[in-house]
């Protein structure tokens, strides 16, 4: 575990700081060869299933958690390596830094198998928020990949991946203010035909409508900060008039 | 794949603001969403009262007055009005629900009541007290219903107050659809459940192909001559069958190939080429409900023999000449008819028609008269049809 | 809470390799943000909208299939404030969760007549809130009352002035000291304590105190 000071910190030059590793690709090996051919003919779209696009109020830039404790637990598990999760943890430590909280970090735990609830905390801060991220389905679409290599990658070989992050924001006695399960699909199409197709359409999109470059991950970036954001203040001010409340109030 | 959050920007967060030269775009779609939510939301109000038609929440007559009609925040109040009125519409077509609209000005009107404790100001409908003093609606009930799009989902709920001093609520409902749901489009005067209507909407479907099949039953009878000297033929009876094609499925426009046979035992045979174009007159499209009224103008190619044919000749008949043609086969005629009529169809599956037929070759026959002439042309033949299509 | 469905729920199936929602050459990115979609299997699908989505055959299939299962919003979004989109898009879920959590948590008040009040910056929200929890509150088969418990001019000018914590309890009070709640009312507050937060919080004022529930 390790503990930082509130404090506000520069976002951009945190991920200069951070180098990108290769994404993982389980894909056939000939399709690896073929793909090395072109090696940048890739493009990743991303899609909001449920819950990431709903509606945000609050202005991450602004300072909302103002003297807030804010315990951060980022769950390794299939979808997250340890070194996956300790970065979602310090990019997320960020920005509620940025918004005036004093966050810790607990980094490593593994989500347990069949759902079970992670081992619990010594002691628990103000609001203890626990991250663990879920593959919900994956598909290799094997016949675009026959296509794929038939086409000599004109036509996309597609991979597709849904997950799932669960929220759940706890005070500091344990009990549940917030859960919510936000999910989202990353589709890739490999191929020289989709990268050169939407370069060219690209062209003709605003900025904020393109799909190429990291697109992907700069929407997927904003809509899981923005909710996440978003919850961590609804937890925050439900804990308040919780904390008002009488003992009936809290049998949840 | 998570791993994209931990490396991807924290930058753009500068949420889109409304700008000033945006707005005009705005009010244009707004105008253009409630032009498609308003079909939904007259489903749910159909939905309502059609609920009502089958558990009326009055078991008499009771009269109510419309207190407010509310609808998706963002959308104005043009589809509010809308709302309203179709509610009224459908509530006075469909008296079995036993909500009796009544007017009721002060009920709306912000009315003002001073009394020894306080002064209160409020819709009438707000104050019972007041406006029982204002002669209004005292012991009547006010309906409430609210429109509101919930994500995918457009909810309708209403309720029903009582406007006594303590102002209960004795009744409420709750409806949704779906935003991919098609509006049922139910008739006002006739409301039945949303599967019944779907089953409709299918049925509908089902019968719309580009192509139909009619079988056709006819009579023809041809007009006496004026002077009463010659001979008009027998009524025909024709059995036609053939194709019927329509270019959209609005049917507006129609046409048919048709061939019919005629056969009646020792008086004649006959055999029929047919094409005719039909045109709606009742509407721009085919009612799934009412029946359609086509107008129809064709031609047809006509052979008939037997003996009962020997009408068909131009020349005056006398009683010799009937007989010998008894004793024979009988004359073979070929004749051409132009056709106009009135197509009167319900739901694309039955028909009935009348029509006049010109038959040139007998324009001055002494053997049949004309039913009717118009602009110099004469009708000697009236036709009536019974329709099946398949 | 599911919404009570009354009409069969028309839904738009997209089979990959057909119409796939995700952003494409023709498939802006904002068309494809605003859909909802779950993600089903042949197997889970059949079962959940029979007649819409195929069962797998009986011998199993060559290819796994899966269809999404999208729903298209019912407005645009940027016809109203995210505030009022985040309220109103969860209006059934969240007033069905504040009116359980009223009627379990206080049990002995299914005798009383309930009244609503809305405290939010909106007041065409507002009275979306108090509609949709007057008629939760009719769901459960309380007693419900459109009245609407007033407060003299002055109390109002005190109130507002108060900071949160401190001005409804004192609300509350003034409520039952001008005889605007019986002992025999219940009122149920839907409140919204700052712009910035999408839930709604709620209150009960019952006899002149006041209880924070959620």
């Amino acid at each position: 575990m390790s503990c930082y000071r509130a404090g506000v910190r520069d976002a951009a030059s945190l991920e200069t700081a951070v180098p990108h590793p290769l994404p993982r690709l389980p894909v056939p090996a000939l399709v690896v060869g073929i793909a090395l051919a072109c090696p940048g003919c890739l493009v990743r779209v991303y899609q909001p299933l449920s819950a990431l696009h709903h509606p945000v109020v609050v202005d991450p830039q602004l300072p909302n958690l103002t003297d807030t404790d804010l315990d951060l637990r980022c769950l390794r598990g299939k979808l997250l390596s340890n070194h996956e999760a300790g970065v979602l943890c310090d990019k997320l430590s960020t920005l509620f830094e940025n918004q005036g909280a004093l966050v810790r970090t607990a980094r490593g735990a593994e989500v347990p198998e069949g759902g079970a609830a992670p081992p619990e905390l010594e002691s628990r801060t103000e609001l203890t928020v626990e991250l663990r991220a879920r593959e919900t389905d994956e598909s290799k679409h094997p016949l675009s990949w026959v296509l794929f290599v038939g086409t000599f990658t004109l036509v996309p070989g597609v991979l597709e991946q849904s997950f799932a992050q669960d929220v759940v924001i706890r005070d500091e006695s344990g009990f549940l203010l917030m859960s919510d399960t936000l999910e989202g699909r990353l589709v890739q199409r490999y191929g020289f035909g989709p990268w050169f197709g939407t370069t060219i359409l690209d062209l003709t999109r605003k900025k904020l409508d393109r799909l190429g470059k990291n697109s992907a991950s700069r929407d997927l970036s904003d809509d899981l900060y923005g909710q996440l954001s978003q919850q961590v203040f609804n937890a925050k001010m439900r804990a308040q008039v919780l904390r008002q409340a009488s003992p009936i109030g809290r049998t949840e | 794949m998570m791993a994209l959050l931990a490396f991807a920007s924290l930058e753009g967060w500068a949420a889109d603001t409304l700008r000033d030269v945006q707005q005009a775009e705005l009010d244009r779609v707004r105008a253009g969403v409630a032009d498609q939510v308003h079909l939904a939301a007259f489903d749910l109000v159909d939905e309502l009262v059609f609920g009502w038609t089958n558990a009326p929440v009055f078991e008499t007559p009771t009269p109510v007055v419309l207190a407010g009609v509310t609808v998706p925040v963002g959308l104005g109040t043009g589809i509010a009005a809308m709302v309203e009125n179709h509610l009224a519409a459908v509530l006075a077509k469909n008296p079995t629900t036993n909500l009796t609209l009544v007017h009721c000005p002060q009920c709306s009107a912000v009315v003002v009541h001073a009394g020894p404790e306080a002064t209160i100001v409020s819709r009438g409908i707000d104050d019972p007290a007041t406006l029982a003093a204002l002669g209004g609606a005292t012991g009547q009930h006010a309906l409430f219903v609210d429109v509101e799009a919930e994500g995918a989902w457009l909810v309708l709920r209403a309720r029903l107050t009582r406007l006594t001093p303590e102002l209960p609520i004795v009744w409420s409902h709750t409806l949704a659809t779906s935003a991919s749901a098609p509006a049922l489009l139910r008739a006002s005067d006739d409301l039945k459940s949303a599967s019944a209507a779907r089953q409709e909407y299918l049925d509908a479907l089902r019968g719309r192909g580009l192509v139909a099949v009619p079988l056709r039953v006819a009579i023809r009878s041809y007009d006496s001559p004026e002077d009463d000297q010659g001979v008009p033929p027998p009524p025909f009876l024709w059995l036609e069958s053939g194709v019927e094609l329509s270019p959209t499925d609005a049917r507006a426009w129609t046409s048919s190939l048709m061939v019919g046979y005629s056969f009646i035992p020792q008086a004649y045979q006959g055999l029929m080429g047919q094409a005719r174009i039909s045109r709606l007159v009742t509407g721009r499209s085919r009612s799934l409900t009412r029946p359609d009224l086509y107008a129809f103008f064709g031609g047809a190619v006509i052979t008939v023999w037997g003996p009962a044919t020997a009408s068909f000749q131009k020349p005056l008949l006398n009683a010799d000449e009937l007989l010998l043609a008894a004793d024979l086969e009988g004359p073979r005629t070929a004749f051409g008819a132009m056709q106009f009529g009135l197509d009167l169809r319900l739901g694309n599956r039955i028909g009935v028609s009348v029509c006049l037929e010109n038959l040139p070759d007998f324009a001055n026959s002494r053997n049949m008269g004309e039913y009717l002439r118009i602009l110099g042309i004469g009708f000697q033949s009236l036709g009536t049809e019974v329709t099946f299509w398949f | 809470m599911a919404l009570p469905l009354e009409s069969p729920p028309a839904i738009e199936v997209l089979f990959f390799g057909g119409r796939d929602p995700s952003p494409g050459p023709n498939r802006p990115k904002e068309w494809s943000r605003n859909l909802s979609c779950e993600r089903w299997d042949a197997v889970a699908g059949s079962h959940r909208y029979p007649g819409e989505i195929k069962p797998p055959p009986p011998r199993g299939g060559y290819v796994e299939r899966f269809t999404m299962v999208c729903r298209e919003p019912m407005l645009r979004p940027g016809l109203r404030s995210p505030l009022d989109g985040a309220l109103l898009g969860a209006l059934q879920t969240s007033t069905v969760a504040l009116v359980d959590a009223a009627a379990s948590l206080r049990p002995d008040l299914a005798g009383s007549t309930w009244l609503v009040e809305v405290f939010v910056p909106s007041p065409p929200v507002a009275a979306k809130l108090a509609f949709a929890t007057k008629n939760a509150l009719m769901g459960r088969g309380l007693s419900v009352s459109d009245r609407t418990p007033l407060l003299a001019a002055g109390d109002v000018e005190v109130l507002t002035r108060m900071p949160p914590d401190e001005a409804y309890p004192a609300a509350c009070a003034r409520y039952f000291a001008t005889g605007s709640l019986s002992n025999s009312d219940a009122l149920l507050a839907v409140v919204s304590r700052d712009p910035r937060e999408t839930i709604v919080h709620a209150g009960i004022c019952v006899a002149g105190t006041w209880t924070w529930l959620r």
